[in-house]
């Protein structure tokens, strides 16, 4: 069963292609729709260290809470839930979309902040050391 | 009619973006049992390079200060069977 979840991951690509490989192989295979299917919904990972750390900052993060839990209609609605200026939040999320993190949905005037691809949580999984172990990484299956 | 999605992931590799996307469908339009979406672009402002979405592949060259789209439609190994040249201020990906 698929999770709708946003999966993020660093410096995992390998292991992605590896588990999606198996699991076409498993589908050609005649496994069921359930066994082959991803895990979660949908999987970003990022390959440098300035990205992660971007999407970590305290900012953005206070934000990609306030969006999955609280469910703001609007910027400005989600500005006065984390209790910070319009501006600056109107940035953060900005650098949030550019990242692949959110994306707008367009309501009447307003636009709503809502997780990449209409998952309705997000999951970090940053793994030392990094292996190409595929059964050993956290949050990719096959 | 049942889907299930074997592959969405989105590599970003600094300002370069890559999705793939597998769907293993019954719906009698897809007669592989496959579907499949393929993303290569940049956040820099130069956008989507290639996309392939089913057997049509879309790729963009910029020339002039303009972006050019060009889709051809492929059919397995085959290179090409006909390709059609648009204009195109934006292509994004629909995932």
């Amino acid at each position: 069963m698929t999770e709708n979840t946003l999966t993020i991951t660093f410096q995992q690509a390998e292991q992605h292609r590896q588990a999606a490989r198996e699991r076409l192989r498993r589908a050609e295979a005649g496994d069921t729709d359930d066994e082959v299917a991803q895990d979660t919904r949908f999987i970003i990972n990022f390959e440098a260290f300035d990205d992660i750390a971007r999407l970590m900052r305290t900012s953005n993060l206070e934000l990609i809470e306030a969006i999955v839990s609280e469910e703001p209609a609007s910027i400005r609605q989600l500005a006065e839930t984390v209790d910070r200026d319009y501006r600056e939040v109107h940035r953060n999320l900005g650098e949030l979309e550019s990242l692949g993190v959110i994306e707008f949905k367009q309501e009447g005037s307003r636009k709503k902040p809502i997780l990449r691809g209409g998952t309705e949580n997000i999951d970090f999984s940053i793994r030392f050391p990094r292996s190409t172990d595929r059964s050993g990484v956290s949050g990719v299956s096959a | 009619m049942g889907h299930s999605v074997i592959e969405d992931v989105e590599d970003r590799i600094e300002n370069r973006v890559i999705r793939r996307k597998i769907i293993k469908t019954d719906d009698s339009q897809y007669p592989s049992g496959y579907r499949y979406a393929f993303h290569y672009g940049y956040t820099d402002g130069r956008g989507t390079i290639l996309r392939y979405l089913e057997n049509l592949r879309f790729s963009t060259t910029h020339r002039n200060g303009h972006r050019f789209e060009t889709t051809t439609r492929t059919r397995l190994s085959v290179d090409t069977s006909a390709t059609q040249q648009t204009a195109s201020p934006k292509s994004s990906f629909q995932g």
